[in-house]
């Protein structure tokens, strides 16, 4: 489409400037490779894991012992 | 709102799909770079804000609305980078002075682009060279651009039209400066 306006069109005529192959290519592996979800390392699968196992062993051992002192209060008391 | 190309490489970036950044690059990459190498007058400039536009693409991407205008989005990356590193580089935090600098075009590259349009282009100052690249080169909607540049509609039209009417002073401009270069020893 021509513009009416013969500044603007001339503008308009002007060309784009590619980028070299070897620009894009760096350009498009690095883009790939931030666009990938990340995956995590199973270490930190396995370090997330034991932790809950060792959160929750503490949390029913507590529990267990706060039962039990409970106990023996009321048995006192009684 | 999203163009046909825009439209597709938003929803395929929206899921991480590399495929997303290829058509985004296919279909601006030239422009950008051409934006940018008019802009900056050096290839090496051109080429350090095309990656951080796109890579800032890579990034964002998946986060934009599906009716983004990619071109536009792309476009205000690079020329915000562009206006913070002159900041930083050459004109010490003064707008005055910013908006004054003209194209250097000191590479090689630049150079090969001046035809007598981008010779008076690039003599002019950056704020018109700018608004000429993104309007006349580029195509943009003036409301558009307003917006890219943070100023009302009516400001743009006027400020649009005295760097038009710079840039056809510029042409004119042109060949007696041809003449006195072919005749200087």
């Amino acid at each position: 489409m021509t513009h009416p306006d013969p500044v603007f069109a001339r503008l308009a005529a002007l060309p784009g400037a590619e980028p070299s192959r070897e620009l894009s290519e760096r350009l498009r592996r690095a883009a790939h490779a931030r666009l990938r979800p990340r995956r995590v390392h199973p270490a930190w699968a396995i370090a997330i894991a034991l932790s809950v196992v060792s959160y929750l062993t503490w949390a029913v051992s507590f529990s267990g012992n706060l039962y039990q002192r409970g106990e023996t209060v009321t048995a006192r008391g009684s | 709102m999203a163009r046909g190309p825009d439209h597709e490489a938003l929803a395929l970036l929206r899921r991480r799909d590399p495929r997303g950044f290829d058509l985004a690059y296919a279909a601006y990459a030239g422009r950008l770079r051409g934006f940018l190498l008019r802009l900056s007058g050096r290839s090496d400039v051109a080429d350090d804000l095309l990656q951080h536009a796109f890579l800032r693409l890579a990034e964002r991407g998946p986060e934009l609305r599906a009716d983004s205008d990619l071109r536009a989005w792309l476009f205000t990356v690079a020329r915000n980078a562009f206006v913070s590193r002159a900041r930083a580089v050459g004109a010490d935090g003064d707008d005055g002075a910013l908006q004054a600098l003209p194209s250097a075009a000191t590479d090689v590259e630049a150079r090969l682009l001046l035809g007598d349009v981008e010779r008076a282009l690039a003599a002019l100052r950056l704020d018109d060279r700018e608004l000429l690249l993104l309007v006349g080169v580029e195509g943009m909607e003036p409301m558009e651009v307003a917006a890219m540049l943070g100023v009302d509609a009516a400001t743009l039209r006027q400020r649009l039209a005295r760097a038009r009417a710079r840039l056809l002073a510029a042409l004119e401009r042109l060949p007696a400066a041809g003449v006195r270069r072919r005749t200087s020893p």
